[in-house]
């Protein structure tokens, strides 16, 4: 058997004694508590979720409504890093404009104007793709429908007005 | 409480049922009718597990294109039908890109067989590419099963995206001088996936290179 140090068994009786506090400590702490600032909104709402676990699952619910509401093209801004830069030209001298449109920018015409090169006879604009099958055309002066003349041709579109073809595949 | 949570989440889940069958895209491009119409086809789309963007995408094509509301629910309603069909041909596992690649490809005329074929002949790789590459040389004149051929066999070939895009130039390049095109996809094809005809240099000649116009950066072609 070891001989424990009597240093040591003078500090444990010592830690063992009841510590006297002062009798005003419990008012002046409440006191405190009470005139700390108001909780902030979120941290408000967070408590009152973690208190009742069925307002988790509506708040869940609203969530999935401001989602749909928001619609599909919510996390356009924030998708870069899962599309990628295609550019996009055309020869077409002596045209005052030109513009993308396809599915993936709801084939709007005034979305995706090109740029004209220096000598003005190439129109260009670079985009960003998601992964997938998109269909898109030019729209020369804002009237005149035509197909990327080098990219596969996509079936006539129901519409009677020719369409082209690219395949963005996914990035791994 | 409890009673009352429960009610409000059923409430609100209700709600949002019939707001996931809208479309702000579609509000101001199409009139209510028509808008109603898309949007009910879409809906049906999503009952079925078909994507409803192709769908929607269509109509807006349709409304930028100048067709009437008419001919849009009859594009819109025709899609559906084919993406229905494209599913059966490929299969449940189909992605996306496929099923509206093979949408297409039923449009341009290729049977529902073919497509069956292709899927099988592919082995589980993904088939989009060889689904686009298959209606574009039918938009360039070739016979839909001459097409489906050529393209089966740069798919047991295991072909990628140059064969492909070569396949394409190629055949483009010998229409434009004076080839049939069937007989141009067929030995284009021959060409691509090794087994050269006599006499068929190892390049088939220089396609067509894209320039000054075209898309580039990452995608096909």
């Amino acid at each position: 058997m070891i001989d424990r140090d009597p240093l040591l068994d003078r500090v444990i009786a010592e830690l063992k004694q009841p510590i006297e506090v002062d009798p005003a400590a419990r008012k002046r702490l409440l006191d405190a508590t009470r005139a700390s600032p108001p909780r902030s909104l979120p941290g408000a709402v967070a408590a009152a979720l973690w208190r009742r676990p069925a307002l988790v699952a509506l708040a869940a619910a609203a969530g999935i409504v401001l989602a749909v509401l928001a619609g599909p093209g919510a996390d356009e801004e924030g998708g870069e890093r899962w599309t990628t830069p295609v550019r996009f030209a055309l020869a077409a001298p002596a045209v005052r404009g030109v513009a993308l449109v396809g599915d993936f920018n709801d084939w709007d015409p005034k979305a995706t104007p090109l740029e004209p090169s220096g000598s003005g006879d190439e129109w260009a604009v670079t985009v960003r793709l998601r992964p997938g099958r998109h269909a898109y055309a030019f729209v020369v002066d804002g009237t005149r429908w035509v197909p990327d003349p080098t990219a596969p041709r996509a079936p006539d579109d129901g519409f009677g007005v020719p369409s082209s073809v690219i395949l963005i595949p996914e990035r791994l | 409480m409890m009673r009352w949570t429960a009610g409000a989440l059923c409430a609100l889940l209700l709600a949002a049922t019939p707001l996931l069958g809208q479309d702000r895209r579609l509000d101001g491009r199409l009139d209510p009718t028509t808008r109603r119409a898309v949007l009910a086809l879409a809906d049906s789309a999503r009952a079925a597990g078909l994507p409803t963007e192709p769908l929607i995408q269509k109509a807006l094509e349709g409304e930028s294109k100048g067709a009437d509301g008419a001919r849009i629910v009859a594009a819109v309603h025709a899609l559906l039908g084919r993406l229905h069909a494209a599913r059966a041909a490929l299969g449940p596992g189909a992605s996306e890109a496929e099923l509206t690649a093979g949408a297409a490809a039923l449009y341009a005329g290729i049977a529902p067989a073919r497509l069956e074929r292709l899927r099988k002949a592919s082995h589980g790789a993904p088939l989009a590419l060889a689904l686009v590459a298959l209606s574009d040389l039918v938009q360039r004149g070739v016979p839909p099963d001459t097409a489906a051929v050529a393209i089966e066999a740069l798919t047991r070939a295991r072909s990628g995206e140059a064969e492909y895009r070569m396949l394409r130039q190629l055949v483009d390049q010998d229409i434009r001088t004076g080839a049939a095109p069937a007989a141009a996809a067929l030995e284009r094809a021959r060409l691509i996936t090794g087994a050269r005809p006599p006499g068929v240099p190892p390049d088939g000649g220089s396609g067509p290179q894209p320039s000054g116009s075209g898309a580039s950066g990452g995608g096909w072609p």
